[in-house]
């Protein structure tokens, strides 16, 4: 028997190919949803073009405090992006079969969340229409001019990758989808790439997705790597790190399989998929988590303690802000509910059920929005020169209601991403789901032919 | 004296003072101290040496006599006004002078008996009823001119004077100064160079004295004795110096520098990846237009 599907009985393909794409059929709520995504990101306009009529001082961000919570939202959404990474390349390519029905899933969350991402530096622009000099100005010496390369090449790679798993599931859904309207159909037709079930079709995606399954794992690492280097490359209390590479990788992995594991659960109540997304692959994604999250952890001591042990002249400002002053709140409130007490909570097998496992991701990409809030913010108060002869309001910084506005619109945008690719295409590969179940190529392309 | 100086010197003074306030008594002087007679008769030149001792060692502290711009907050006096020449006989500042007392710091080691009558002269000067004797100093209206030995480096200044009848003669055993002008204030060249019986001083540049781009440099000479000769500065540009070669540190390929500039190694990685992964990329969306012809 296979992993996917322990309880049930073994499916047919028929099953199997009604089971996935029904949901895309049922319309039931989905108006309602869309609409309401759309009205947040219809406030974030709103926002926005005051923002751009005004400029930035619309804001809270001033002379001294000029990344705020765009940039920390930005890290926050690279950051979750990278899950795509971690589950469908290196497991993946470790062969770890339980990720099939998920690996989709986190390539959708990849997609959403890395375009809204360069749409957030965009935001965090005062002109926004000079961003051209970026690549006309730009330096090759400069982290940014890195940053904005990588993230498109992600992109890249993350559309091929959800792609790729995409085309051989086209045959069924053109199938299926008969009585779906015209356009749609067009759309399975063009991105079925002529795919015909034919035995050196499959060993050619086998072979491209096994490609960039290898490709986008140094340019994952790169990605983040490179967003931890616009704080680390300055020398500045907080961000003056060596390990703010690994820092943020392993962050990153924290926040995208807390997003996952989210999704996990709405999509298979949503669309009634329990018996592919199954408690046993709640199990695991909860393992997985702990790990993650244990690693993220490490990091985090080296990164507070290290510091806190040798209290340099500036650094015991910084470290006594988060630990007993200003942000102590935030701090240990990220710390504590969004590492500490899921790692403890997520030891135990009951909580790794679904719906403890939802509360615990929330809880845990909760935590890890605040968290890049927690590593942009403070430091930029404590410039090394000391704050003179301002204005009170450029001494501290709280995100105002545009700044909120404008980061729920990337948020809802995001999940607008993933909401319209779940609406059209099956969550799952419908294709490796069957082969899991033992279907042979041969009798998929036999159902595809039948009428 | 600068600013800067009249602090530093304030500052000492103030710490002297607070270390010596316990011995800070009131001047105690002995009636034959007041009435001692210099051994010598004040003349002219004897009061041009004392302002000279004066200025260089006294006038941080006491200021120039008559002008007020003495420090009273240390106890200071203004030794010019008519108030302490009344009071104070040559013999008391004589004494004065030689004790010290509190912030007043003793000179008697530092100068010579006929240095220190020559700057009691020069204070008491300052007394109208002060008698001095002998030939009055005269300005001698001086000039200078300035001519450069290329092959050996050497400034040579001409000082010239005008006798009775306006005649234009070399001037004799005056003292020149040679500076070369820096970015704050001048520096000195060698010491100071009397004049021979053709009015010539002469100086050897040194080598490796930084120029600018082309080794220029400018050149200052003055008569150290500005009361009788006159503010005469002349100066000339010379090109001994060694030649100084800017180097605009963004001229060099280095992080710091613009796009054009960019480090060899930071170009070749950046294309070498980019243009690496993104061959890759197309060569799998080349391969997903080739899969309907598989
Ligand atoms: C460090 C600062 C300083 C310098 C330099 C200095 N003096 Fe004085 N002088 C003082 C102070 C302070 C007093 C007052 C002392 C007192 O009244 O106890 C004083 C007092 C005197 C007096 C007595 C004034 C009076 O009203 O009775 C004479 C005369 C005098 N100085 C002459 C000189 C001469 C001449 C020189 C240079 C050779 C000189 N001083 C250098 C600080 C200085």
């Amino acid at each position: 028997m296979s992993e996917v599907n322990k309880e049930g009985t073994k499916k047919t393909i028929g099953t199997i190919v009604s089971d996935l794409t029904r949901p895309i059929k049922n319309h039931k709520g989905f108006t309602i949803w869309i609409l309401f995504l759309l009205t947040v990101m219809g406030v974030g306009m709103m926002a926005y073009v005051d923002q751009l009529a005004n400029g930035l001082g619309v804001t809270a961000m001033r002379d001294y405090i000029s990344w705020g919570l765009y940039i920390s939202s930005f890290i926050f959404f690279i950051a979750t992006a990278l899950v795509g990474m971690l589950i469908s390349a290196v497991l993946g390519l470790i062969g770890i079969k339980w990720i099939t029905p998920i690996a989709r899933i986190a390539e959708m969350i990849a997609l959403g969340f890395a375009m809204w991402a360069g749409l957030i530096i965009i935001f965090d622009m005062g002109r926004p229409d000079r961003a051209l000099n970026l690549f006309i100005h730009g330096r090759l010496q400069s982290p940014i001019l890195w940053d904005v390369t990588v993230v498109t090449t992600y992109i890249a790679i993350s559309v091929l990758l959800y792609l790729l798993p995409l085309i051989p599931d086209m045959p069924f859904l053109k199938k299926a989808m008969t009585d779906q309207a015209k356009w749609k159909q067009k759309i399975y037709k063009i991105l079925s790439f002529g795919f015909e079930g034919r035995p050196e079709q499959y060993k050619s995606i086998k072979k491209l997705i096994r490609i960039l399954a290898i490709l986008i794992i140094p340019v994952a690492l790169a990605i983040h790597t490179v967003t931890s280097w616009l704080f680390a490359m300055t020398p500045r209390i907080g961000w003056d790190s060596t390990i703010f590479g690994p820092y943020y990788v392993t962050g990153a992995f924290v926040a995208g399989g807390a997003a996952v594991m989210i999704a996990m659960f709405v999509l298979s109540r949503n669309y009634n998929l329990k018996d592919y997304i199954t408690d046993f692959h709640f199990d695991k994604m909860g393992k997985l988590l702990v790990l993650l999250m244990l690693v993220y952890f490490y990091f985090n001591i080296n990164e507070y303690i290290v510091p806190g042990y040798k209290m340099k002249a500036g650094d015991d400002h910084h470290i006594l802000g988060l630990f007993t002053g200003h942000y102590a709140k935030m701090f240990w409130t990220v710390q504590l509910g969004g590492m500490i007490i899921p790692i403890i909570l997520l030891l135990f097998r009951r909580m790794r059920k679904p719906l403890p496992s939802l509360f615990i991701g929330i809880a845990v990409i909760i935590g890890a929005f605040f968290k890049r809030y927690i590593i942009t913010i403070p430091t930029l108060v404590h410039p090394h020169l000391p704050i003179q002869n301002v204005p009170e309001e450029f001494h501290s910084y709280w995100p105002n209601a545009w700044e909120w506005a404008i980061t729920m619109m990337a948020i809802a945008g995001a999940v607008l991403i993933i909401t319209i690719l779940a609406k059209l295409f099956p969550i799952m590969p419908i294709w490796e789901v069957a082969h899991e179940e033992g279907i042979t190529n041969e009798e998929m392309n036999k159902y595809v032919k039948e009428s | 004296m600068t600013y800067l100086n009249k602090i530093k010197i304030f500052v000492l003074v103030f710490m002297f003072i607070l270390f010596t306030s316990s011995i800070n008594a009131q001047w105690n002087i002995p009636a034959d101290a007041k009435n001692k007679k210099p051994p010598i008769d004040p003349t002219h030149t004897l009061v041009k040496t004392g302002k000279d001792l004066y200025k260089s060692n006294c006038a941080s502290c006491h200021g120039t006599p008559g002008q007020g711009n003495n420090i009273a907050a240390i106890g200071a006096t203004d030794l010019g006004t008519a108030d302490y020449q009344h009071s104070h006989s040559s013999g008391q500042t004589f004494f004065q002078v030689e004790q010290g007392n509190g912030g007043m710091p003793s000179f008697r080691e530092k100068f010579s008996s006929d240095e220190k009558w020559c700057l009691i002269f020069y204070i008491k000067s300052f007394d109208k009823d002060f008698e001095i004797s002998g030939e009055e100093l005269k300005e001698q209206k001086a000039d200078l001119r300035l001519s450069l030995v290329e092959k050996i480096r050497t400034v040579k200044a001409y000082a010239t004077t005008k006798d009775k009848s306006g005649k234009e003669i070399p001037l004799e055993g005056a003292e020149v100064q040679f500076f070369i002008k820096r970015m704050f204030g001048n520096m000195q060249i060698g010491e100071l160079v009397p004049t021979d019986n053709k009015g010539m001083a002469s100086i050897k540049i040194p080598e490796n004295i930084p120029g600018d781009e082309e080794g220029k440099l400018n050149l200052l000479v003055k008569f150290k004795d500005t009361d009788t000769y006159g503010k005469v500065i002349k100066s000339k540009t010379i090109k001994w110096g060694s030649k100084l070669k800017i180097v605009n540190i963004t001229d060099k390929r280095e992080m710091w520098g613009s796009l054009h500039r960019v480090p060899l190694w930071v170009l070749f990685s950046y294309f070498g990846m980019t243009i690496g992964v993104w061959l890759v990329i197309g060569y799998v969306v080349f391969q997903i237009i080739r899969l309907k012809k598989l």
